[in-house]
């Protein structure tokens, strides 16, 4: 039977399951007393996988003909150890390439291993890609049966389920069109839909669900939290973090094919995160020592200069990458030998996508004169930052400030030169800007307003 | 059923199956559920989307058999003896091509079975050794048509069907097997090399020349004897004849030599599938 739906997808399972996995973080082994009385379901040991990578496919023959290697090494999987017992729901979180569908394609016993041991004890269901065994000339109905049967599911077996496996998918006629008419969310649909028909130990799902739409989403997680509770165990890929941390009493984080930590969803997503967002910090370095060569983007008579620019975050050290509501500051190192007295410095602030999110002038946020002889360091505070997250382009720039400008009157404009990046604690919301503002509660006993409707 | 249901498997690094190769032969007939599933799609597949449908697994050997005999009989007018009748000839051709376009269509799909069910290979447990063996459906539902066109042509041309005739279920089987072998020898190694697929259809589009099919063995020189001896498909073409037309010989050379080619082809052509078997899910 389909389990009750609820609508929307904000649906999170009470704490007491959530808190079931082990804190704990590392790559060794510890034990979890609340786990370890259900039986064990999946238990890798020192479980490794190396490809062998030609560059060209027929330099495997020519390899066993002259006898050199031809070929690289990758591991893919190195050294990963784990028990994962029945019952859990056990999110696997990664970079690109990072071994995860390795992982469950060793798991699964579809690619061999190279060293270690994997023990699986259970029947075990894959459905790693969208649409294994469908093919795109076939309606909906007929891969359900032809699919199925891929599966290993009976004429029989299927005809006994293919009321439950429609009604979940929810396809109404589309189930008598073919597959290739589908949508990818159409597609996600059918293929969850069969495969956790197939009632096996484990379940292993590798972003097959992320087309699905959050109606669908909360109906699968019903489904998993189900299925999971009957003692079954989900194992399940994604990059999506947080449907991770709604769905999974437990998380794996693989890097570079070794297993960085085993734990509870939120620990190890936000460790997760925060090493994306260090990678992504070095990344803006990079790329900008290399981009500010690139000339025309900086322009003026250079009667005086920004020498040097530099956003201090919240922690009082130079960064490139800010907090919504934390303190901050940008410094401008100038030097400079103009004798004019109408100067004004600017830094403009430019959103990615071209929009400009605020531009902050020397003469109306306290530096009414300006005199720039010589050498010294221009700070703004901005407390806090009221930007939203996104990326911002800084555009800091010296010039006079004159009733009729002219083209001579830049001193120095570096355009968009300095690249900022913007993040949010808290929830993850798509903002442009940060409101400051504050809730309160205020008391009412639940009486019409005085003086009925408003005018 | 599902085909891990309720096991238990375990990986000590590269531990191959220990059983013996021919129980492992004899353990694929397990797989019958698997390889019929693949084969209905494979099936469904070639028909569906035209208008006609399964009709034309008959309509074309239907037009296959009229289009030989017409030719051989009425625009050659070949005669296979100088007093035999005119058809006679084109049921000897249609008799060797049936077979032919059999095995080959088969052998010729299952250099590239490997990579065109790829999405199977790699991401579900799923029996390999079926893989190469998706079109053996199809190309034996065109075989058997044929025939079942064939026979009654075959019993009024020539006042009823030779003794031979009961053995062609076993011709048949032996066919099976060795269709069978040579689609695991060609997956596998297809697998590796994609040139395999041409090399193939170059090999069988020589290879029909190099068969009997639409001339008498005894037209040949004797330098290109051999050819046809060490040629299995030959002596298929020879074991049909002699089971289904008058007058040709069903001797004891033939279903020895067709035999043995198949029982070779059978063993090795598995033996380099299951070597082979480990590395699919990893190349592909």
């Amino acid at each position: 039977m389909v389990p009750p739906l609820r609508q929307g997808d904000g649906v999170l399972p009470p704490l007491s399951q959530r808190g079931r996995a082990r804190v704990g973080v590392g790559p060794t082994m510890t034990r979890s007393s609340t786990r370890a009385d259900r039986p064990v379901m999946i238990s890798t040991r020192q479980a490794s996988k190396v490809y062998k990578v030609y560059a060209r496919q027929e330099d495997r023959l020519w390899e066993l003909v002259r006898r050199r290697s031809l070929h690289q090494q990758r591991w893919a999987v190195q050294a990963v150890t784990f028990d994962i017992h029945a019952g859990e729901v056990v999110g696997i979180i990664g970079r690109n390439g990072a071994g995860k569908t390795t992982l469950l394609r060793l798991i699964s016993g579809v690619a061999p291993l190279d060293a270690g041991v994997i023990q699986v004890h259970a029947s075990l269901q894959t459905i790693l890609e969208l649409g294994t065994g469908f093919h795109p000339e076939f309606t909906g109905r007929e891969n359900v049966y032809l699919g199925g049967a891929l599966l290993g599911l009976s004429r029989r077996d299927i005809d006994a389920r293919f009321d439950e496996i429609a009604a979940f998918a929810e396809l109404g006629d589309y189930l008598e069109f073919p597959f290739k008419t589908y949508s990818l969310g159409m597609q996600a649909r059918l293929t969850f839909s069969l495969a956790i028909s197939v009632e096996a130990d484990i379940l292993i799902v590798d972003e097959a669900l992320s087309a699905g739409d959050s109606y669908f989403l909360a109906k699968c997680f019903d489904r998993i939290r189900t299925i999971c509770e009957s003692g079954k165990t989900v194992l399940f890929v994604s990059h999506n973090l947080s449907l991770i941390q709604r769905l999974c009493t437990r998380v794996l984080w693989l890097d570079a094919g070794q297993l960085i930590a085993d734990g509870a969803p939120l620990e190890v997503c936000s460790q997760y995160e925060a090493s994306v967002r260090r990678q992504e910090a070095m990344r803006l370095v990079q790329e900008d020592s290399a981009e500010s060569l690139a000339d025309g983007r900086r322009y003026g008579t250079q009667e005086a200069r920004i020498e040097r620019v530099e956003i201090i975050g919240s922690q009082g050290k130079p960064t490139q990458l800010l907090t919504s509501n934390e303190p901050a500051s940008i410094r401008l190192y100038y030097a400079s030998h103009a004798a004019y007295d109408d100067l004004v410095a600017v830094v403009t602030i430019t959103r990615v996508d071209g929009v400009v999110a605020c531009s902050m002038t020397s003469d109306e946020q306290g530096l009414p004169a300006l005199d720039l002889q010589g050498h010294g360091c221009l700070e703004i505070t901005l407390d806090p930052v009221l930007l939203g997250p996104g990326e911002y382009y800084l555009s800091p720039h010296i010039y006079r400030d004159h009733p009729l400008p002219r083209r001579d009157d830049v001193m120095d404009y570096h355009d968009r030169l300095y690249r900022v990046r913007v993040v949010r604690r808290g929830r993850d919301y798509d903002v442009a800007m940060e409101q400051p503002a504050r809730w309160r509660l205020l008391p009412w006993d639940g009486s019409p307003p005085a003086g009925g409707s408003e005018e | 059923m599902l085909y891990s249901a309720a096991m238990t498997w375990q990986y000590l690094g590269e531990r191959p199956d220990e059983r013996p190769l021919h129980v492992r032969l004899i353990g694929v007939a397990r797989h019958f559920q698997a390889w019929r599933a693949i084969a209905e799609r494979e099936l469904r597949l070639r028909y569906v989307g035209s208008t006609l449908g399964l009709a034309w697994a008959v309509v074309h050997p239907l037009l296959f058999v009229a289009a030989y005999t017409f030719i051989f009989a009425f625009v050659f007018r070949a005669r296979l003896a100088p007093d035999a009748p005119r058809d006679q000839y084109a049921l000897y051709v249609v008799l060797g091509l049936l077979p032919w376009v059999a095995v080959t269509d088969v052998a010729t799909r299952a250099t590239e079975a490997m990579a065109s069910h790829r999405s199977l290979v790699k991401h579900v447990r799923f029996p390999l050794e079926v893989v190469p063996l998706y079109s053996l459906a199809a190309s034996l539902l065109s075989l058997l048509i044929g025939l079942l066109v064939l026979l009654p042509v075959l019993a009024w041309r020539q006042g009823g069907l030779p003794w031979g005739a009961v053995g062609l279920p076993l011709i048949l089987l032996a066919q099976i097997a060795f269709t069978v072998g040579l689609a695991w020898l060609l997956g596998a190694v297809g697998a590796f090399l994609r040139d395999i697929k041409e090399l193939v259809q170059i090999t069988f589009m020589v290879g029909m020349f190099l068969t009997p099919i639409f001339y008498v063995e005894s037209v040949l020189p004797d330098l290109l004897r051999p050819i046809i001896w060490l040629n299995p498909l030959a002596h298929l073409a020879t074991l049909y004849r002699g089971a289904l037309l008058t007058g040709m010989p069903f001797g004891a050379l033939p279903v020895a030599a067709f035999g043995l080619a198949t029982l070779v082809i059978l063993v090795g052509g598995f033996a380099v599938f299951d070597r082979a078997r480990r590395l699919l899910a990893d190349i592909l």
